[in-house]
């Protein structure tokens, strides 16, 4: 058996040349890496075109569920309250809590520009009264600004239907012990949101028309949401459907106080403006006609 | 021929006796009478039972409930379940508003007084304990509300679930569904008014949370008992809820204007 390298005459360590093979890896390394390199480069392209796909697949579904929803409820949700269309579900509850929060800010603004005011200048007004009424030494009382409730109450919305799922999940797995996919429950609720998102997209463009328009649209869709809601729970539901009309009451319940209460910023808002408009055209009024009468 | 009575002996006229036939006939109609009073007790016992049979039903089962009493019911049952509705209506309404007015009076006065120390302006304050309100007409104001609310929303429903969009089901069967669903409502309005001495906000709370157990009632009665056309439950639901609050709406403000100038014409 050779003791030395045939080679370069080095003494071999376990029957190969410490030296020559060496070179031999060196020499070799860099074909691999470029192979290797080569192989990456396919498999990211190829996870791209997938990731491409799925997000076209999404997206399409996400059309596909959205037409459904007008034309028919009742199948579309039997169809697609899946656990591959949980994705759709998480986005979808996002997508509404962001056209919410947005359709807040809109109509905020626009209920003030009726008036001739904007928000910061609100804002400060607010800001200025609260600091007057703490040098006094009261802290009783503190006036809330409308600083970020467009984000607040889309962060309200996106909480509220996961408590929901909650409560549909505790009513049917405590109460009425049967087993049900909380996946499944986030899945219905996201796909009944998706027309309501849509519905909410409407409310902001009509608010750029007239922030009542906006108002009274966006409360249509939220009556439209709880039935389509009321449908999916019975869509999902493994309990007897007499059992379900409580679960449903509950659900509807938390929805319309969640609702009630971003509104009535808006409805109190609305109120204001309004109240200072009728008394700003009547100062007008008073002032034109005395205008007009030379005085 | 035989020209005498067989039985009593008078003459025969056209070949019947006079004192005989009266008595048959008599005879005929006490037993008319007696078999009416008898389908009249029977009628009313079986009101009642199936009147005890919903009240007790209704709580564990409200759609089979429905289902069942939809058709069999009799027109008399769905009436009597809306009436005691309507008059739980009135009350409630004395109550509830007695509560909120104080609840929100108490509330102002809360609120206004820092801003009165702020201003350094002494304030009077009233005593809510002393508020007394009209029971009659307050009454009556809850029973008209109640009336046309549950009369202008069967006929919405027909309207919209039944004939627009095509379910089944004839106008009573309407009314039996929701007046027979109108019972949670009732029940709830018997809470709030106990929680109405308590606090307005709670009162305000359960009353809406029996609305809302009212409209899924209905909904799911109109789904499983009515054949609605599920496909469109989203549009036609609403339609009628809303419609049937702006209708109310008007017709408040219709009769409250009828009212003012009548009572200022009097005045005059």
């Amino acid at each position: 058996m050779a003791k030395f390298c045939n080679k370069c005459g080095t003494p071999l360590e376990d029957g190969k040349c410490p030296n020559c093979d060496k070179e031999k890896k060196k020499e070799i390394e860099p074909e691999k890496k470029v192979e290797k390199k080569v192989q990456r480069e396919v498999e990211e392209q190829e996870e791209k075109e997938e990731k491409s796909e799925v997000a076209d697949n999404l997206l399409s579904e996400y059309v596909d569920i959205l037409k459904g929803m007008f034309t028919k409820p009742v199948s579309t949700l039997k169809n697609y309250i899946t656990e591959k269309n949980f994705p759709i579900g998480i986005g979808s509850i996002v997508v509404c809590a962001i056209l919410f929060g947005i359709l807040i800010e809109v109509l905020l603004g626009r209920i003030f520009n009726s008036i001739g005011l904007n928000l910061s200048m609100i804002n400060n007004m607010i800001n200025q009264i609260n600091t007057l009424i703490a040098k006094e030494g009261i802290t009783i009382i503190s006036i809330p600004t409308l600083e970020g409730t467009g984000i607040k109450l889309g962060l309200m919305f996106a909480v509220a239907s996961f408590v929901i799922a909650g409560v549909i999940y505790v009513m049917h797995t405590v109460i009425f012990k049967k087993k049900l996919d909380f996946k499944k429950i986030i899945t219905m609720i996201g796909i009944v949101e998706i027309p309501f998102s849509l519905f909410l997209l409407v409310s902001i463009i009509l608010s750029f028309i007239h922030y009542a328009l906006g108002i009274i649209f966006v409360i249509l869709a939220f009556a439209y949401l709880l039935v389509q809601f009321h449908q999916g729970v019975l869509a999902i539901t493994r309990i007897d459907k007499t059992k379900t009309v409580y679960t449903i009451a509950v659900c509807i319940l938390l929805a319309i106080i969640a609702f009630i209460l971003s509104f009535v910023i808006i409805i109190v808002c609305a109120s204001l403006a309004t109240l200072i408009g009728t008394y700003q055209d009547t100062v007008t009024t008073i002032e034109n006609n005395w205008g007009s009468m030379g005085l | 021929m035989a020209k005498f009575c067989n039985k009593c002996g008078s003459p025969l006229e056209d070949g019947k006796c006079p004192n005989c036939e009266d008595t048959k006939v008599e005879k005929e109609e006490i037993e008319e009478v007696e078999e009416q009073d008898e389908e009249r007790e029977e009628t009313q016992s079986e009101i009642l039972e199936q009147l005890k049979d919903i009240f007790k039903n209704v709580w564990k089962n409200p759609i089979q409930t429905i289902k069942k009493y939809k058709e069999d019911a009799s027109l008399a049952v769905a009436f009597i379940i809306m009436a005691i509705t309507i008059v739980i209506g009135g009350i409630f309404t004395y109550f509830y508003l007695g509560s909120l007015i104080k609840g929100i009076i108490n509330d102002v006065q809360n609120w206004a007084m820092p801003i009165a120390m702020l201003t350094g302006e002494d304030m009077e304050t009233v005593n809510t304990d002393l508020l007394v309100l009209p029971f009659f007409r307050l009454f009556m104001y809850g029973v008209v509300i109640a009336v046309i609310s549950y009369g202008l929303f069967t006929l919405l429903s027909k309207l919209f679930v039944g004939i627009i969009f095509k379910g089944e089901g004839t106008l009573k069967e309407y009314f039996t569904t929701i007046s027979i669903a109108s019972i949670f409502p009732t029940a709830f309005s018997l809470i709030a008014i106990l929680l109405g001495f308590m606090s307005y906000k709670l009162a305000t709370l359960v009353f809406i949370a029996g609305l809302v157990v009212f409209i899924v009632i209905t909904v799911q009665g109109f789904i499983e008992a009515l054949k609605a056309n599920e496909n469109r439950l989203a549009i036609s639901v609403p339609l009628a809820v809303i419609l049937t609050f702006i209708l109310e709406f008007i017709i408040i403000i219709i009769l409250f204007a009828i009212l003012t100038i009548n009572s200022t014409s009097m005045y005059y």
